[in-house]
């Protein structure tokens, strides 16, 4: 916060920080949202802070498949209850879970992650929710996890470090990962090494594509 | 009036996500560290999308800006794909990259960190002993900091050390000799190095690198070295950095 801050009354100070706190705004930002909601009227700013309210209050995150629900008390969400639980796409975020789930192609049940490896930022294994998913994998319901974490540094390492401690412990479970290569709409010029050369090593035959 | 495209060339150490589709990343270069915004990179049809990934060799085209310059073309000249497939070397890499990053600073000449980055990461893949090649990286990195270890002589009376295990304290940064160990009270910080470590510690001064491979290195011994490293890094940066307890010592 800059120091012309200081002069305004505490109320507004407050409220820029709130909004700094936020990702991707910066102290101008935060300014500006923070001008626009005393500009607004009582009952647009009253909407926006009960919306907040219930958000932390109403939801949390399921204890199995750690998704958002509503029911935050209970063992199982209802995502839980109707998805194919002999199915469970990995994902590192909610965004990604609801990504996969708006493209109706995944029938079958998410665990997520929240987060991804990345020792750099101190992000370990043990800061994952990697202990829920083994607790769903030995009640043995588990047929096939698809690893669809990002292909980045970060979500590969995770996958790496998955596939290493469900096939040592879980011989039976079948595992997958979203295949990787050239993204549509993407020129052939641009592409990165890894990339290309994901795409050439899972490149299929024309008649499969057919 | 627009200013003047320039070039940079380096490897990604971090990225992070901003706003809707821009991604921030840090560069080590030859100009030392470097940030830049990469805007619309986190879209699927963006030419800078795969390039702009943490353990990339890049060359990069960029407008220089007041706080984040702002990158306009980036071509991939090395993306360490072997690295990339094993989790253990993934780990390494980063411990390296945070390391260099530690201690390089902005618009300082820089080259000499990013050969010797480059250069490590291009053997490790192929290497019997990662963590030998990881040592070496340390030990001149050090070296090249003006923090080199004193290994021949006693950091306190200067007298040449004999054959036998010493004791190192990297606050001193060396070896004290028997006598001088036994008359300080420095046994608090102080680490017992056997006469094997000495010998590996002092091969990589000497640059024979080769002649390690004939020692038959246990990876023990190795890891034993790095520790003692480690610890002049920690005192030195003042830090522990975040990758160390990733790395299997």
């Amino acid at each position: 916060m800059t120091s012309s801050n200081n002069s305004l009354p505490v109320e507004v100070q407050k409220l820029i920080i709130a909004f700094s706190a936020l990702p991707g705004i910066g102290p101008k930002t935060a300014q500006r949202l923070s001008y626009f909601v005393l500009s607004q009227n009582k009952e647009d700013t009253l909407k926006l802070s009960e919306a907040l309210l219930e958000v932390k209050e109403n939801l949390g995150f399921c204890k199995t498949c750690c998704f958002i629900t509503s029911d935050k008390n209970s063992e199982n969400c209802s995502y839980c209850y109707e998805k194919d639980s002999t199915q469970i796409c990995i994902v590192e975020n909610v965004i990604d879970a609801i990504t996969i789930e708006m493209s109706g192609i995944h029938k079958g049940s998410f665990h997520v992650l929240h987060g991804a490896i990345s020792p750099i930022n101190g992000v370990g294994p043990e800061k994952l929710k990697i202990e829920e998913l083994m607790k769903r994998l030995n009640k043995g319901e588990t047929e096939e996890i698809i690893l669809a974490t990002n292909p980045t540094l970060e979500g590969e390492a995770t996958g790496m470090y998955l596939n290493k401690i469900i096939s040592e412990n879980y011989n039976n479970i079948k595992l997958t990962r979203l295949a990787r290569g050239l993204a549509s709409g993407t020129d052939l010029e641009y592409s990165d090494f890894n990339t290309l050369s994901n795409a050439f090593q899972n490149r299929t035959s024309v008649d499969e594509v057919n | 009036m627009k200013s003047i495209s320039r070039q940079a060339k380096g490897i990604i150490t971090r990225c992070t996500n901003y706003k809707e589709a821009d991604r921030i990343f840090t560069l080590i270069s030859d100009n030392g560290i470097m940030k830049f915004i990469a805007r619309g990179a986190k879209k699927p049809s963006s030419k800078l999308s795969g390039h702009i990934e943490p353990l990339n060799y890049v060359m990069l085209y960029y407008r220089p800006s007041k706080s984040l310059n702002s990158v306009s073309q980036v071509e991939s000249i090395s993306s360490f794909l072997e690295i990339k497939k094993e989790y253990n070397l993934i780990l390494r890499a980063q411990y390296m990259m945070e390391l260099s990053e530690s201690l390089s600073s902005e618009n300082e000449d820089n080259s000499y960190i990013l050969s010797l980055l480059i250069s490590t990461l291009s053997n490790i893949h192929n290497s019997k002993m990662p963590d030998l090649d990881i040592l070496i990286f340390e030990f001149e990195l050090l070296k090249y900091q003006g923090f080199g270890i004193r290994l021949f002589d006693c950091t306190n009376c200067n007298k040449k050390l004999e054959r036998s295990d010493h004791y190192f304290s990297s606050k001193a940064g060396g070896f004290y000799c028997g006598g001088c160990f036994e008359s300080k009270e420095i046994h608090y910080e102080s680490i017992k190095v056997t006469i094997e470590q000495q010998l590996i510690l002092r091969t990589i001064s000497r640059k024979k690198y080769k002649g390690l491979i004939n020692l038959n290195l246990a990876e023990k011994e190795i890891n034993n070295c790095r520790k003692l490293i480690q610890k002049s890094i920690r005192d030195i940066i003042g830090v522990q950095l975040k990758t160390v307890k990733f790395s299997d010592l």
